[in-house]
């Protein structure tokens, strides 16, 4: 059971007054923004019947009225849809975006926007439907066998979350300018200029809160363990799917009218619980409430600091809530049972004896792939395999990708290893962990602050921040011993932390941003020679010096005491590898992106060899990241010739099949 | 250099054809120019200039369409990630770029001399900005008669449009694109070429908020409310805008507009907003065209 015990008593009445506060302090904004529009003699006439020939009446009623109800009404949704989910998949970190329901119902409607415009006019809301429900029904199936467990179930909306946006990714990189409207719409802005959407959203909400009092008592019994609610004559499974169904409907609805708003749905019901919500029942009524009274205060905040409405509250939401939601982690511990890592790394089922023949057979496996990727290309006529004085005119441009690739591939690979024994995770990787967000967050500050950075200078930029996350998880960790659920939602918050930067910098109409978005999805495009070469050459220095610490990554894994026994300084070996990892993620992260789930895939594939042992592994690994990089960037380069699909984003799709295809063998835990 | 050229010859020239043809009777001239931005594309086909190869095709035929480009010019892809290996093999002679995008493609210069022209002013009225570039691009490939006559036709439209326009000038404009969700639009500030046209005609713009280098931004409708007297132009780009106006229509916000309750909303083909002057002329003449005809005349 993966319920999360609070740190501090529960004292009854707070969360009560915790959501009457956020609502008062949302209200009291918006009576702010009334008066300024409005003198307070011609409120009641404005609020109740206004002059359609007063514009300013008009607005009271029909743009601000409205906006505060689509805050308050939306919020509630998203806190409900976040407790039903939390409940029914009894995991606190549920809500529908952690689990794909957002980038189901985003790549909907972006491939409906582009594909069959006239889907839209009057189904946006059955569009972003189906891709939610696709996406969940994905998310359980790669769950299923392993009983929905919390973890499973977070790891595939994360998965599958990636693996949807670089599919919209990769649209909106064909398609930019086609899709602006669509940004703007669904960038989660509260504007209104009639009741429509606050009107629609009450039915759907008072259908769902309907529907959760009906199924109060099954859903209370989850709490208890499974065996227990079935003995009371409940089939827990059909309680947990209609939960679960009304969720995804209400989410895929504020989706389509208001757009994909993240963390209300997640921070409402933690705050609530964290304040003494601690029964089911408490939760389904306060933990909307608080959501609720957050996104409602946020989107009066946004009108307050930004009155030309460019700001859409979704992109400010995402950015206030990824910070509570790190707060919120550290103040949350798991229950007992819940401490212990899964440290699948030390499981003896399958030692190769002699590795060393697996490796040599990566490198030359290697030097395959990049022979093809230099001499195998597409012109107008079709496939060309170029030789000799042709091939010498395309290395130029070829040559730098190639090497980039191959220096990024090897590193995220080599980080997800040390990582991986760092933390005794066999789900740790730069990607999951959020380290190359870190990386990524830092450089797109750097772009917008301090403009016209060299490579050198931005490894280190991207290095600091991959560090500062990395320190932050690693905190994170060490509270929860490691648990694989805290650490991977640090990493989450981090990532979404980067996109809503991004969806800040899409909004702001810099011309640069097309740009940072082709980076962010991982193009080896502007990669020079130089570039190439400094990357490379970290790749290089990581090889050489890994090996040193061979024996820090034998031992760290069986912990403290054994290590202090075998005469390992813990803390300096620690502290060296850390940095080691920070470094290897900036030099990746800079080149292919900060998603590739290479740093997960190639340590795993290499485990599933037999290859265990730190040396031999660390060096396979490498070898078969660089493989992958370079393929997804040689794919990339020819799949869609002339246009490009970005290195980074074909590694997440090949990364990410081969993680739902591993995620469908594995046994139930 | 020679070897480059017999070697990557066989590959492009099936492709390049006639226009190789053309390149060899003058050597200063560029005669086959590549283009990786949608204003400069214009430019060079308001010159009479096909270009040897363009970035996203797709993207000038839906943003831009006039002047059309014609069939058979290659598309490189992305315009911030034209495929190189396909420019290289088309051996352009020149290639048209926009200057914010030179940090990142400097190795554009390894395949031809690059032109990095700036799409955009922060100074100078769009217009000026435009016709600036019109003379730039004409001078690098040889057409500054076509560039002389552009420049005075467009003169002359403004002219005209300014004096048709004269007697509809007392009510300020907004000018918008409206989303598809009926609840945002696109509208466009007096520093991009919308803006400067309507300067140029005498007419004032309503929208004063802030906007982006382009002169665009994007806000909710209950914005179009800051002006009570201002007539509201809008561009129409076919079933996009068919679907806002659905929208719209079940709005009581947009029904209680001065504008829309005075019947003071105009609709009118899409111009390019960040377009040249072939597009800022076009946009002249449209005014001209629907404000007599829609427009209340001055009091």
């Amino acid at each position: 059971m993966a319920d999360v015990a609070l740190s501090r008593p529960a004292m009854a009445g707070r969360p009560a007054l915790l959501a009457a506060l956020l609502i008062a302090a949302a209200l009291a904004l918006f009576l702010h923004h009334l008066r300024t529009l409005l003198p307070t003699a011609e409120w009641q006439q404005a609020l109740t019947a206004p002059d359609p020939a007063d514009m300013r009446q008009m607005l009271a009623q029909y743009s601000l009225l409205p906006r505060l109800a689509v805050g308050l009404l939306g919020g509630a949704a998203l806190g409900l849809a976040g407790v039903l989910f939390q409940q029914a998949l009894r995991n606190p970190l549920a809500e529908a975006g952690t689990l794909g329901v957002f980038a189901g119902a985003r790549l909907a409607l972006i491939a409906a926007s582009l594909s069959a415009p006239a889907l839209l006019d009057a189904g946006q809301e059955a569009v972003a439907l189906l891709g939610s429900a696709a996406a969940i029904a994905l998310i359980l199936l790669l769950s299923w066998r392993q009983k929905l467990a919390p973890i499973a179930v977070i790891l595939a909306g994360l998965v599958v979350t990636f693996y949807l946006d670089a599919g919209s990714k990769m649209l909106v990189l064909f398609n930019h300018q086609a899709l602006t409207d669509l940004f703007v719409s669904q960038g989660g802005s509260l504007n209104q200029n009639s009741w429509d959407v606050a009107l629609a959203l009450v039915p759907r909400l008072a259908l769902a809160a309907l529907a959760g009092a009906l199924m109060l008592r099954p859903l209370t019994l989850l709490d208890l363990d499974e065996d227990g609610a079935r003995g009371l004559g409940l089939s827990p499974a059909a309680a947990r799917l209609a939960a679960i169904a009304v969720a995804v409907l209400l989410s895929a609805s504020v989706a389509a009218l208001i757009g994909p708003i993240g963390f209300i749905g997640l921070a409402g019901p933690a705050i609530a619980r964290l304040a003494g919500a601690r029964r089911f029942r408490d939760r389904l009524v306060w933990g909307p409430a608080v959501s609720a009274g957050l996104l409602a205060l946020t989107d009066q905040l946004v009108q307050f600091v930004d009155a030309s409405g460019a700001v859409p509250t979704g992109a400010v939401t995402a950015l206030l809530g990824a910070p509570l939601l790190l707060w919120l982690l550290r103040r949350l511990r798991p229950a007992a049972g819940e401490a212990r890592p899964d440290r699948p790394a030390m499981s003896a089922d399958h030692r190769r004896r002699h590795p060393w023949p697996w490796v040599v057979g990566a490198l030359l496996l290697l030097g395959l792939v990049v022979w093809a990727a230099l001499a195998l290309g597409r012109t107008p006529e079709g496939w060309r395999w170029s030789l000799g004085g042709e091939l010498d005119l395309l290395l130029p441009w070829r040559a730098p990708r190639v090497a980039a690739a191959l220096g990024a591939g090897f590193m995220l690979a080599t980080a997800g290893v040390v990582l991986q024994r760092l933390t005794g995770n066999a789900m740790a990787s730069p990607e999951l962990l959020g380290v190359s967000s870190g990386a990524a967050l830092a450089l797109i500050l750097a772009a917008v602050v301090l403009p016209g950075l060299d490579r050198l200078a931005l490894t280190g930029v991207a290095g600091l921040g991959a560090l500062a996350a990395l320190l932050a998880v690693l905190s994170l960790g060490r509270r929860s011993a490691f648990s694989s659920e805290h650490m991977l939602l640090a990493g989450t918050a981090l990532t979404t932390v980067a996109g809503a930067f991004m969806i800040a910098l899409l909004f702001s109409g810099d011309p640069r941003t097309a740009l940072l978005l082709g980076w962010l999805s991982g193009s080896t495009y502007g990669v020079s020679a130089r570039d190439a070469a400094i990357t490379c050459g970290l790749a290089l220095a990581a090889a050489l010096i890994l090996p040193l610490a061979g024996r820090w990554l034998t031992i760290l894994p069986l912990g403290a005491a054994t290590g202090r026994a075998l005469g390992v300084s813990l803390s300096r070996s620690r502290v060296a590898l850390l940095l080691l990892t920070a470094a290897l993620t900036a030099g990746a992260t800079l080149t292919v992106g900060p998603l590739s789930f290479v740093g997960l895939m190639a340590p795993h594939m290499v485990r599933m060899l037999g290859i265990r042992r730190p040396t031999p592994q660390i060096l396979a690994a490498g070898l078969l990241g660089a493989g992958l990089m370079v393929l997804a960037d040689w794919l990339g380069r020819v799949v869609a010739f002339p246009w490009q699909v970005p290195a980074g984003l074909v590694a997440t799709f090949v990364g990410g099949t081969y993680f739902i295809w591993l995620m469908q063998r594995r046994r139930p835990a | 250099m020679l070897t480059r050229r017999a070697l990557l010859g066989g590959i492009s020239l099936a492709l390049a054809g006639p226009a190789v043809a053309r390149a060899q009777d003058s050597e200063p001239i560029a005669r086959r120019v590549a283009c990786l931005d949608l204003l400069l594309t214009e430019t060079l086909l308001t010159l009479g200039v096909t270009p040897a190869a363009v970035g996203n095709i797709p993207l000038y035929d839906r943003l831009v369409a006039e002047p059309a480009l014609p069939d058979g010019v290659p598309d490189l892809g992305p315009l911030q990630e034209p495929n190189l290996e396909l420019l290289q093999q088309l051996r352009p002679d020149l290639i048209l770029a926009p200057s914010w995008a030179e940090v990142g493609q400097a190795d554009l210069e390894r395949i031809a001399p690059v032109a990095w022209l700036p799409t955009f002013s922060t100074r100078k009225p769009a217009l000026d900005h435009a016709r600036d570039l019109l003379l730039r691009a004409a001078a690098l490939t040889g057409r500054d008669a076509e560039a002389k006559a552009w420049s005075d036709r467009a003169d002359a439209a403004l002219a005209e449009a300014r004096r048709v326009i004269e007697p509809w000038t007392e009510r300020p404009v907004y000018v918008v694109r409206f989303n598809e969700d009926g609840r945002h639009a696109a509208i466009f500030g007096g520093s991009g070429m919308i803006g400067d046209v309507l300067s140029r005609l005498g007419l004032r713009n309503a929208w004063t908020g802030r906007t982006n280098v382009w002169g665009t931004v994007s806000i909710g409708i209950e914005q179009l409310a800051g002006n009570a007297e201002a007539q509201l132009i809008h561009f129409n780009r076919g079933a996009e805008t068919e679907r806002a106006m659905r929208q719209l229509a079940a709005s009581p916000l947009w029904a209680a507009l001065p504008a829309v309750r005075q019947g003071r909303v105009i609709e009118m083909p899409v111009v390019y907003p960040n377009g040249g002057v072939a597009s800022a002329t076009r946009f002249a003449q449209q005014l001209a065209r629907v404000l007599p005809a829609h427009g209340s005349e001055n009091g």
